[in-house]
């Protein structure tokens, strides 16, 4: 196998330990401030939305498509398109995470010590290439499915599932100028454009992405059950929920039980970031190696000039978000496109 | 092959240099440096906020079996902002406050007219505070009921936690840091939290005494303020904080009493459930309850039980009393527009954007159906 092929069943834990780490951290309580308690009805669409580009993309990678794009001259522009938007994307991620870790665990710590320590094992993963992120994800996998059980396993809380109602909070046109405003927190398939996988005869993939979807949906559900409105408190929302947990009451507080398998699950879905990025960065420029310096320069000298990084995390939506949104349904249908092209173009030519 | 394997070295080698000497930089505290908050008071003088904590250092004690109450510090301070009265606290006994582990806030009446959501919130982001600690309120400064000493615990914060936190039965309020905040947020805007009514006893009273200064105290936690984001705090009378409970939380094991026929009847609630819904300006709450003879005032039990026909009178009796109880409770609410039963929220949920805040209370009426079941004496 190359470097760039991989299972489907380490594709589908891939998407399960990203997806949940990007959904259920802070995106919650950014959306809530907008649109109340619709945050849940808003996911399930997005999440709607999501699933079909996760099913779009597949349909590329289950037909070579990278191969197919790599003949074209249109990869250019596509691959343009795709290095910006994954840097946008790894760029606020990266933030979130150093934000995350600076206020909750380590508050005396230096933003630029963080940042200096989550690049290193960040390149070094994307350098690795995508079978050596998803062995790691094999790896973890377990460990995270363990502390999620346990963390909704044991979820003691007061549920007022009435908290739900309406379902519609804002106005609709508001709800829905709000929910796209968020692109950047989704298109979480993207990176795996560049791999091609190894076909398993069980349908482990689309029923993976349903289940984590469908957590999604459910975890956040109950946090809407248990804050309501004040939902804009759970800065990160697994992490808040594991208070909860009614095992702590024996064993402490359990925030490790989120913690862990979020700290995972970011450094997966950064290093994924990364190589997507050095990956499209390459076809442009057409080497490796000045590609991952100049990603790793352009991600890190802009974190040492900036000495709050929170900024970042509060300007993900508005006009960003909707572009973010629009790159992602335009590249995946563009790639789709040239798919389609280039198949008919074989067929002619047999 | 060699290549590669040299660039794999190299990575691990800048990864452990990075870790090691940037990891050096890093000023974190041993938990020795750390004073851990038990428990957090605050006041609202007018200009500052007066913050009381109950610390507890744990290099002063040898291990929690024989940790005594010499351990505890309960120290006080004012500032203009809750974080620099923490930051002022810390000062002065040299070391670092730690509030992961604090499960009790206490709030004076003057602190939950003074934007507590505002500081609370501050205090759950930057302080670590868990969302899942208890809020109870006292009409005193509380720092007077943080000082106590209850003869059933070593500390009275340990008390409070034991009561609050671990117990799930009866009708005692429990407001934790997100209810508040959910309620706070809500449409009702209106939140009840349980005042700590500390009644002090001799020291005499007390077999086993601890060591330290403080009175004995034995804590009455029956009556709630119904406190409001609008600022007003309204103090419910046991009897109301009893029905409030009832209508807005399923209760376990709960003892309440009646009056009937000149006795006093002492009756268990086993379990109870209600279900509000508001249509048409007209709020419908559905109490179901299954209820158990515990006590009748001077009389044989065992005779009453045997008679069906005291049985019927009684639970018709009952009936009677919670229905006038809960109109009661709800005329207090509509008259003082406090909406401690939450009925904003329900006109919201059944409404949505057709929601109108203003002229919810006029023509508001209330229904309720109660259904009550004997199960066990």
């Amino acid at each position: 196998m190359t470097d760039n092929n991989i299972y489907t069943r380490q594709m589908a834990i891939l998407i399960f330990l990203s997806s949940t780490v990007i959904k259920l951290s802070s995106l919650p309580a950014l959306w809530a401030m907008e649109i109340s308690t619709s945050v849940f009805l808003a996911m399930i669409i997005m999440s709607v939305i999501e699933i079909i580009i996760f099913c779009l993309v597949y349909v590329f990678v289950q037909a070579d498509g990278i191969k197919m794009l790599d003949e074209t001259k249109v990869k250019y522009p596509i691959c343009i398109a795709l290095y910006l938007y994954f840097f946008a994307k790894l760029f606020t991620f990266m933030a979130f995470v150093a934000n995350f870790i600076s206020n909750f665990m380590f508050d005396s710590i230096s933003l630029y010590i963080l940042i200096i320590t989550i690049i290193v094992p960040v390149v070094y993963l994307g350098i690795k290439g995508m079978r050596s992120i998803a062995r790691s994800g094999e790896f973890f996998v377990i460990f995270s499915v363990i502390c999620y059980f346990l963390l909704l396993a044991f979820l003691e809380a007061d549920f007022d599932f009435g908290r739900f109602k309406p379902f519609l909070a804002i106005d609709s046109t508001a709800f829905f100028k709000s929910g796209f405003s968020y692109g950047l927190w989704f298109g979480d398939a993207l990176p795996f454009i560049f791999v091609t996988v190894k076909k398993s005869k069980k349908a482990v993939l689309p029923v993976t992405i349903i289940l984590t979807y469908t957590l999604i949906c459910v975890v956040l559900m109950l946090s809407v059950a248990i804050f309501g409105d004040a939902i804009v408190i759970a800065d990160n929302l697994l992490v808040n929920l594991s208070m909860f947990n009614q095992l702590s009451s024996v064993l402490g507080r359990l925030q490790w039980l989120s913690i862990v398998p979020w700290l995972f699950g970011s450094y997966l879905e950064c290093g994924m970031l990364f190589w997507a990025m050095t990956e499209s960065g390459m076809r442009i420029v057409g080497k490796k190696v000045p590609v991952i310096v100049f990603s790793a320069l352009a991600l890190t000298i802009p974190y040492m000039a900036m000495k709050r990084y929170d900024f970042i995390i509060e300007n993900t939506s508005g006009i960003l978000g909707y572009v973010m949104f629009a790159a992602m349904i335009l590249i995946v249908v563009s790639i789709l496109i040239v798919l389609n092209v280039r198949r008919r173009k074989n067929a002619k030519a047999i | 092959m060699q290549k590669l394997f040299k660039f794999k070295s190299f990575i691990l080698v800048v990864f452990v240099v990075v870790c090691t000497f940037l990891g050096r930089t890093i000023s974190t505290f041993s938990i020795s440096e750390r004073n851990i908050v038990l428990m957090i008071g605050i006041d609202y003088t007018g200009t500052d906020y007066a913050v009381t904590t109950q610390v507890v250092s744990p290099s002063s004690g040898q291990g929690a079996e024989s940790a005594s109450s010499d351990n505890f510090a309960t120290i006080t301070t004012k500032a203009p902002t809750v974080a620099q009265a923490l930051e002022d606290i810390g000062g002065k006994i040299g070391r670092t406050l730690s509030l992961a582990h604090c499960n009790i806030i206490v709030l004076s009446k003057n602190a939950l007219l003074s934007n507590p959501d505002s500081y609370l919130n501050n205090l759950i982001t930057s302080w670590l505070l868990p969302i899942n600690a208890v809020i109870v309120a006292v009409d005193d400064k509380p720092e007077n009921v943080m000082k106590l000493k209850v003869p059933s615990s070593e500390n009275i914060a340990f008390y409070l936690q034991t009561l609050m936190l671990t117990e799930k039965k009866s009708l005692l309020t429990k407001t934790h840091i997100n209810t508040f905040l959910t309620d706070f947020a809500s449409k009702s805007k209106t939140t009840t939290l349980p005042i700590c009514v500390p009644t002090e006893i001799d020291d005499e009273s007390v077999l086993s005494s601890q060591s330290g200064t403080g009175k004995y105290a034995t804590i009455d936690l029956k009556t709630n303020f119904a406190v409001s984001k609008d600022g007003t705090v309204m103090l419910l009378d046991e009897k109301t904080t009893q029905i409030t409970n009832l209508l807005r939380t399923k209760i376990k094991e709960a003892y309440l009493n009646v009056q009937y026929d000149d006795y006093n009847v002492e009756y268990q609630i086993v379990k109870s459930d209600t279900k509000m819904k508001y249509e048409n300006n007209s709020v419908t709450a559905k109490f179901k309850a299954e209820i158990a003879l515990v006590e009748i005032e001077n009389k044989t039990f065992s005779e009453f039980l045997l008679s069906k026909e005291f049985k019927d009178k009684f639970m018709s009796e009952l009936k009677k009393d919670l229905t006038e109880k809960m109109n009661d409770v709800f005329e207090l609410s509509k008259t003082t527009k406090s909406d401690f039963l939450m009925l904003r929220n329900l006109a919201w949920q059944s409404e949505g954007l057709n929601y109108n805040p203003d002229a919810f209370w006029e023509n508001l009426t209330f229904n309720p159906q109660i259904e009550l079941s004997l199960v066990k004496s």
